[in-house]
């Protein structure tokens, strides 16, 4: 699936000026603006115009679906890293196109509200190597407690694909940069499970991605699926994936109240 | 994307509303119009009462995947549809909304040949303010070539003259129109309708723009919510 | 008689089959060393003796089990000896017996030991019936202790090899950094100012639960995994069967 940038309006315009009808091109943009993947929500407000805009009434907003993140984390040393992404490739789909890369800058932002003394969070990540790709906006829920039976962290997740004036946005409405971190690494998918090895880096002159220098000698490995509350079949299809990548890698639900945060 | 010019139709009171525009529509249905659905923009104001920041957000049916957030600074975020999700996990701690503060115009949606013509009656909360048209021409992205065949189109249907372009259009002729123009045009049609009083007659205007005894900042608004 | 005949018979059936399988792991495993010994390796001999040994317990839980009638008071007749090959019987016995002659009688239908090992164990029945019962205890005591020695010994180099699998295998995991990296991005620990991630080394093959950046008194029990415990499914050392 290409990005559809910026770069999509001048070859619509570039036509259009030529006088084709807008309707003619249509057919061409439909099937690309079905599915929505990870970072990669489309520039879609370019391209939907060229569907029917034959709508009573506005997508459902109110009931728009709540998502919940099942996850598990590990880490792997860098030393064993190759290991596990050959393994992770004879295990993942597609293992004849080559691994995808991703390399992304995600900036954390705060808000503090005076009224109830709490502070808000939400998450800004852009493609680094990809600048067309739409930014990411990320609201992150607690992870439920008190289920023990549960082998994944669960917790909603509600992700936001937008354009690129982002942080400006959250600036003026008064959020404010609390951290902000680099993470470059491979991405896998097995059905609707999303595996990331990625290597974390703290950035050392804020506003200056290039200057880099990673967290610790380990990569960080997330498995997750994106999924409608209460599925439980989904705990055991993540627990049986994580049992075949040990005991190279532990993936296990990580206490998050445990984290030592500063 | 074509280039799209709303304008805001006068009206010599909330009765006259339903009758211009079915007078509209009669007309465009006499120059040709296919009659293609409805069509429906819409904006909800959100204040963050401890930062004293407002944020609309609107949606524009002819971009459904889009929702588009607009600052009291003009700034505008175009995100997808879990934007609307997230307000909603915002709300109420960090957002708050006033009731009947909602802004709507609905309307039906023509295509004329390379035209695309709405008429859509505004209503804030309950009442209906003003009617509002919104005219499209598809194969051109650069207001300054097609501003002239806009007007003529659009003065032959209402019958009154339009002489330049409304206050946000006009600093950006030259420049590839984007959604987010037609987006804060409604805003600022919004705005105005808010700022006047229902039942006070709008009179005819001078200019591309409506209410010539309000003020003409509207390119600053701040909500009354 | 009639169930006893029966029992006798089911004894014989299942001692039957138990042979078989037995005679065919034999049959192989003399087959692969005499075809392929110069590729064969020892874990794979050693996978046939365990077979074996497997079999031949299961021969034996079948002739202690309870159900068997006493065979040893049943005895075998010859009723035809003759100096001829006998088709039939090489067939039964796959070319093995061909014929059923004087010479082959006492061999196939042996009850006793061979008369040497018979005197050789007379001997040894004759010392121990003259030993008093102290010299016997100590006897026995030394036994066993010669016994548990040769245990310990055995224990002790396996756990030698089990630590040599585990060092020559790198750990691939350190604990305490899954905490690190969470503690960066979700709290952004490490990210602001000048605190750096503690950079524990690597030569540590005994990686404590501490290891990771806690704070004093949090101990993040659930989370450790030992390196020890990880590798230790990966060792494929041939005797851990």
């Amino acid at each position: 699936m290409q990005p559809l940038g910026p770069a999509v309006p001048s070859a619509l315009n570039g036509i259009a000026i030529a006088g084709l009808r807008l309707g003619e091109m249509r057919g061409k943009f439909e099937q690309q603006s079905s599915s929505v993947r990870i970072r990669q929500t489309l520039g879609g407000y370019r391209i939907m115009q060229a569907e029917a805009p034959i709508v009573e009434q506005p997508l459902t907003r109110k009931n728009a679906a709540n998502l919940q993140e099942y996850l598990l984390q590990g880490s792997i040393l860098d030393s064993s890293a190759d290991v596990l992404l050959n393994r992770l490739r004879g295990l993942c789909d597609n293992s004849d196109s080559p691994v995808e890369l991703f390399h992304d800058i995600e900036q954390v932002y705060t808000i503090k509200d005076q009224a109830n003394q709490a502070t808000f969070s939400l998450r800004a990540r852009n493609a680094l190597d990809n600048p067309q790709l739409p930014w990411q906006l990320r609201y992150v829920g607690q992870p439920e407690v008190g289920d023990k039976s549960r082998f994944t962290i669960c917790r909603s997740v509600i992700e936001v694909g937008t354009s690129s004036n982002l942080v400006t946005w959250l600036n003026e409405l008064g959020f404010r940069l609390d951290y902000e971190f680099v993470a470059k690494g491979h991405i896998f998918q097995k059905g609707r499970m999303k595996i990331l090895v990625q290597k974390i880096h703290r950035v050392c002159q804020s506003g200056n991605p290039e200057t880099l220098e990673p967290v610790s000698q380990s990569f960080l490995i997330e498995l997750s699926v994106l999924a409608p509350p209460s599925q439980e079949s989904l705990g055991e299809e993540m627990k049986a994936f994580a049992d075949q990548l040990r005991p190279l890698v532990e993936l296990e639900k990580v206490d998050h109240a445990r984290l030592h945060v500063s | 994307m074509g280039v799209v010019i709303v304008h805001m139709v006068p009206c010599s009171g909330p009765e006259a509303l339903q009758s211009t525009a079915d007078n509209l529509c009669r007309m465009i249905e006499r120059i040709g119009g296919q009659r293609d659905g409805v069509f429906c923009v819409d904006c909800e104001t959100y204040f963050n009462t401890s930062m004293g920041r407002t944020q609309h957000v609107l949606h524009d049916s002819e971009h459904p995947a889009s929702v588009f957030s607009l600052l009291e600074s003009g700034l505008c975020l175009v995100a997808d549809a879990n934007f609307d999700s997230l307000m909603n996990k915002l709300t109420p701690q960090l957002f708050t909304t006033k009731m009947g503060t909602k802004v709507e115009c609905k309307g039906p949606r023509y295509q004329v040949e390379d035209f695309v013509l709405k008429v859509g009656t505004v209503t804030i909360g309950t009442s209906a303010r003003g009617l509002l048209v919104e005219c499209e021409y598809q194969p051109c992205p650069v207001t300054a070539s097609c501003w002239e065949l806009m007007r003529e189109l659009m003065e032959s249907l209402l019958g009154v003259p339009l002489n330049q372009p409304g206050p946000y259009l006009a600093l950006r002729m030259r420049e590839i129109y984007t959604p987010v123009d037609t987006i804060q045009q409604y805003m600022e049609h919004f705005n105005v309708l808010r700022k006047s009083n229902p039942v006070q007659a709008v009179s005819a205007p001078a200019s591309g723009q409506s209410g010539g005894q309000t003020n003409q900042n509207a390119q600053t608004p701040t909500s009354k919510g | 008689m009639e169930k006893e005949d029966k029992q006798v018979d089911q004894a014989v059936d299942a001692l039957l089959s138990r042979t078989t399988d037995l005679k065919n792991n034999i049959q192989q495993l003399i087959l692969r060393l005499e075809n392929e010994y110069e590729t064969l390796q020892w874990p794979a001999v050693l996978d046939y003796f365990a077979l074996i040994s497997g079999q031949m317990n299961n021969l034996l839980k079948v002739l202690r089990s309870d159900k068997l009638p006493k065979l040893r008071n049943r005895i075998i007749l010859p009723l035809l000896v003759s100096p001829d090959p006998d088709p039939d019987l090489q067939r039964v016995t796959d070319g093995r017996v061909p014929l059923f002659n004087h010479q082959a009688v006492p061999d196939y239908l042996r009850t006793l030991c061979d008369p040497e090992i018979e005197a050789a164990d007379q001997v040894i029945l004759n010392k121990a019936a003259q030993m008093n019962g102290d010299a016997a205890q100590k006897l026995i005591a030394a036994h066993n202790r010669i016994c548990q020695n040769a245990c310990e010994i055995i224990r002790s180099t396996r756990e030698d090899w089990d630590v040599d699998a585990t060092s020559r295998v790198a750990p691939s995991i350190m604990s305490g950094d899954t905490i690190v990296l969470l503690s960066a991005i979700c709290g952004g620990r490490y990210l602001r100012g000048p605190e750096r991630a503690p950079n524990p080394s690597l030569g540590n093959s005994c990686p404590k639960p501490m290891g990771g950046p806690m704070g004093p008194g949090k101990m993040p029990t659930a989370t450790v995994r030992t390196n020890i415990k990880s590798a230790r499914g990966m060792s494929s050392h041939p005797y851990m069967r």
